[in-house]
């Protein structure tokens, strides 16, 4: 008897522990299944979600394919989400990296994080913007801008980057901080362009003028639309967002008359060791086609086309982003203890 | 005796009524605390760099400084705002003190995310009163005649921004000392209180009885604000769990004299920095204030001593003298009205769209019902984890589960995501809602082991003798006597977990969850916006979703509550 209450009991100890264990292994199928599901593809996305999603929709519409997206978080932005792809290199959850500038897919590209293809879809893209072993590819063109406030309207005409330094507009001027994304690439960029001495001296120029560093080019936008700063260094999707959003504000494509300016095109790439592979090509034919870059024009999400002759003309800075890559960290480091003041 | 005859009667003198009833619970603490507790004591010592970032550098210093400071403000101020409902819910015995203790726990349940949001929408709606102080120049009286000119600047980062912030947190957690301290007012000695009236003191020795609990309310404030950083880093603000954050997704911090991350970054060009190296660093950040969480969490359990020493005070039939007055119960509400409403109102207000309930469920449907099955499993588990605890009690469950909530969030999903961000694991775990249960057991599952605790003090423990007398084991005296009379409770508690793990925000932004993905990431994407419609329609249809299972907690322990009064009334 006292044997069978013993035996009785070790029993009750181990359906308690395969309780728990089965509790949470229960849990696993739920992503397990989706996980393994043929009808799916997994995206790290740094295009803003607003537009994103959007072009996902048709996506699925079109071809049944189950999208799941990871979208970046604005203050990390884009450099946060490509950190994560980087550390599940062994054992990778996404199938395509759609990058909202093309610097970090340089960067993945060069880890060894992304594999090679060269989408059908791309071959009218112009061979600046995209990868020529075809590790990424570029489409749908965005451009560093400066937002012009309307309710505390700077009193003179602006038209480049240099208003960003002038004392008529001192404390009144923002731009975010260069920690990550495209203002971390404009930096680079200007430090490969201009070179360092120059860019530097211009940061130093800004932080003299009291320039705010804000948590990102989103809050440029809406802090310049509400009046607070006259004059914002942002991306032209945000000031559409943020005029959309009631801010009163414009926007100046800066220095049409000398360099140009930033041109990013969003990057699409595919990642190394993917689960999903062929959905993932069918993906990225679909991004990097035509009928999204219009969309995303039409979105006011990208104001110029990658293909050339499409859209608006713009001046835009040549970049070679294998270089501006190279010395972007150094760029982000100094620039912003640079623009602090440091 | 042969060996073979010995292994049984060893076996035999194993109580497996015990093993049985605790096994649950130390399986829930270990792989939900223990586990990321152990990475972390790890990564402090085995790392030389993160030992040598402990140093408290000027740059640090100013972190820690700036954060205990925001922090501690939230922490007055919500104490502030907490003491006359405090008033009402240990003196008031009629029907608003009765709503109270259902609407303070309820609007603490509420996600703060959604709440600095609708303090933000207020801010940014251009009222006049807002507009005239920004527009004002104040002047500050000083020695005679001189005067210190004050204009409130309302810029990002600026004090007026960095006030909402404060505000923000301090209306989010204002229910905690109302709840501390009311219900230590609640507990003390009416002949006290009728003598100190009597006297005409009552008010100076309420608040000196009262000191322990005050002091409690102040650090658990600070504690839980400073795990808080989707409140402050929209618009740039840097305290330290920011900072954890930007440290571990970046590599870099976003302010200034970083001692931390400027080594990991330097000279490495095309390079990025590893996910180790960025772990070791957002540790490295947090250290500090994990030094200064230890201490507030000791002060904290020094005031909560103060409460639970009246634990079996009979505090005898109430006299209506000493009836909460009536400005503590209209305070009361004004506060509820502006603390709750005002936000709730502000989002509404904002929202330009009419709400179309079939967008909603289009547009959110999959994160809001992925959210939920994480809830339910972590609350099942905690569940589990509480009904086991009230089993058989193993020390050092409270203290560990207690730790891993204190590390906070970010940390505990650092850990997590170190841990299992492996080939091997990441097929039943990382890819999974198996990483995000533990994160959200392993944070707020202490909740769960207090209310098994709940079960072991003196009364419990005389009934328990009485069972174990008729010959009852561990598992027949939880079975029959415990669990029938404590049910309520252990199950609020799992439901508890589970609400909470619907608005956590800190290890959710961080774990990033994919199957199934959750809606907190992706509202952190949109509160960055000055004013987004999903943001706030989702911010609404999450206020709505976690009021359902707020209130079964609530009216879970009310019932237990009853349940156990009567029970250990009349024992057998």
């Amino acid at each position: 008897m006292p044997r069978l209450r013993m035996r009785r009991q070790m029993f009750g100890a181990a359906a308690c522990v395969v309780l728990v264990l089965g509790v949470l292994l229960a849990s696993g199928p739920y992503g397990c299944n989706r996980g393994i599901a043929a009808d799916e593809v997994v995206v790290y996305c740094a295009v803003d979600e607003p537009y994103a999603s959007q072009i996902f929709a048709e996506f699925e519409k079109q071809t049944g394919i189950r999208t799941t997206v990871q979208y970046d978080i604005e203050s990390s932005k884009s450099v946060g989400l490509a950190g994560k792809l980087e550390a599940e290199s062994e054992h990778p959850r996404a199938d395509v990296w759609w990058g909202s500038e093309a610097f970090l897919s340089v960067r993945l590209g060069s880890e060894g994080a992304l594999s090679p293809y060269k989408s059908p879809a791309a071959a009218d893209i112009l061979a600046q913007f995209k990868d020529a072993d075809g590790l990424w590819t570029g489409t749908a063109l965005r451009a560093r801008v400066l937002a012009v406030s309307m309710k505390s309207p700077p009193p003179f005409p602006i038209t480049g980057m240099g208003d960003l330094a002038d004392p008529r507009l001192k404390n009144k001027v923002a731009m975010s901080r260069p920690t990550a994304g495209a203002t971390g690439a404009h930096l680079a960029t200007l430090y490969t362009v201009w070179g360092p001495e120059k860019a530097a001296a211009f940061c130093r120029d800004l932080h003299g003028n009291g320039i705010a560093l804000l948590g990102g080019n989103a809050e440029v936008a809406d802090q310049v639309g509400a009046g607070t700063y006259s004059l914002g260094l942002t991306d032209n999707d945000d000031v559409t967002n943020a005029s959309a959003n009631g801010g009163r504000l414009s926007m100046v494509v800066p220095d049409q008359d000398g360099p140009g300016t930033l041109a990013m095109p969003t990057s699409v790439a595919l990642v190394k060791g993917s689960k999903h592979e062929q959905n993932a090509k069918k993906l990225i034919d679909f991004l990097v086609g035509k009928q999204v870059e219009r969309k995303l024009i039409d979105l006011k999400f990208a104001r110029w086309s990658v293909r050339g002759g499409e859209g608006e003309a713009i001046k835009a800075i040549e970049v070679d982003y294998h270089a501006a890559a190279k010395i972007y960290a150094r760029a982000q480091r100094e620039g912003e203890a640079l623009l602090e003041g440091r | 005796m042969t060996p073979m005859q010995e292994r049984p009667s060893r076996l035999r003198r194993i109580d497996w009524s015990s093993v049985a009833a605790a096994a649950p619970a130390v399986a829930v603490m270990c792989v939900c605390s223990a586990l990321p507790l152990a990475w972390m004591a790890g990564a402090l010592l085995l790392h030389p760099e993160v030992r040598r970032e402990l140093a408290l550098n000027s740059f640090r210093a100013t972190l820690l400084g700036r954060t205990l400071g925001y922090n501690g403000a939230a922490a007055v101020l919500a104490t502030m705002m907490g003491l006359p409902a405090a008033v009402v819910l240990g003196r008031g015995r009629g029907p608003v003190a009765r709503a109270l203790w259902v609407l303070l726990p309820a609007a603490l349940l509420l996600p703060s995310l959604a709440y600095g949001y609708g303090w933000k929408q207020l801010a940014r709606m251009g009222l006049p009163a807002l507009q005239w102080l920004g527009e004002t120049q104040f002047h500050l009286p000083l020695l005679g005649a001189f005067h210190l000119p004050i204009q409130i600047d309302f810029r990002p980062n600026g004090p007026a921004d960095v006030f909402r912030c404060i505000w923000s947190l301090a209306a989010w957690l204002w229910a905690v000392p109302a709840g501390l301290i009311g219900l230590s007012l609640r507990r003390m000695d009416t002949g006290v209180q009728q003598q100190a009236l009597l006297d005409g003191a009552l008010w100076r020795v309420t608040l000196r009885q009262l000191a322990g609990p005050i002091i409690a309310s102040l650090a658990v404030v600070t504690v839980l604000a400073s795990q808080e950083f989707a409140v402050y880093e929209p618009t740039g603000i840097s305290v330290v769990a920011t900072e954890v954050r930007m440290v571990f997704d970046t590599g870099s911090i976003s302010s200034a004299d970083n001692s931390i991350a400027g080594p990991m970054v330097s000279g490495q060009g095309l390079q990025s920095s590893g996910q180790a190296a960025r772990a070791a660093a957002a540790v490295a950040t947090a250290a500090p204030m994990l030094l200064v969480t230890i201490a507030l969490a000791v002060l904290a359990a020094w005031g909560a001593r103060q409460v639970s020493a009246a634990e079996s005070l009979e505090v005898g039939r109430w006299p209506r003298i000493l009836d909460a007055p009536r400005w503590a119960s209209i305070t009361t509400l004004l506060l509820l009205i502006l603390n709750v409403a005002v936000p709730v109102a502000s989002l509404m207000a904002s929202l330009r769209v009419a709400p179309d309930p079939i967008k909603m469920a289009q547009e959110f449907g999959p994160q809001i019902s992925g959210a939920i099955f994480v809830a339910v499993i972590a609350a099942l588990v905690a569940t589990l984890a509480a009904f086991s605890s009230a089993g058989r009690w193993t020390r050092g469950l409270l203290t560990l589960t207690g730790a891993s909530f204190l590390i906070g969030g970010q940390l505990l999903a650092i850990a997590l995501i170190r841990l299992f961000n492996r080939p091997g694991l990441s097929f039943w775990a990382y890819d999974t809602a198996v990483l995000t249960i533990i994160a959200y057991v392993g944070r707020f599952g202490w909740i769960a082991f207090s209310t098994g605790r709940g079960t072991w003090s003196q009364p419990w423990r005389e009934l328990r003798e009485m069972a174990a007398v008729d010959g009852a084991g561990t598992l027949r005296v939880a079975v029959s006597v415990v669990w029938p009379l404590a049910w309520p409770t252990l199950l609020a508690g799992g439901v508890l977990v589970g609400a909470l793990s619907l608005t956590e925000v800190p290890a959710t932004v961080l774990l990033m969850p994919q199957n199934p993905q959750v809606l907190t990431p992706t509202m952190m994407t949109w509160v960055h916006a000055q004013r987004s419609d999903p943001m706030i329609e989702a911010s609404l249809v999450m206020m709505a979703v976690v009021l359902v299972p707020a209130l079964a907690a609530i009216a879970l322990t009310a019932i237990g509550l009853r349940l156990t009064r009567r029970g250990l009334q009349r024992p057998g």
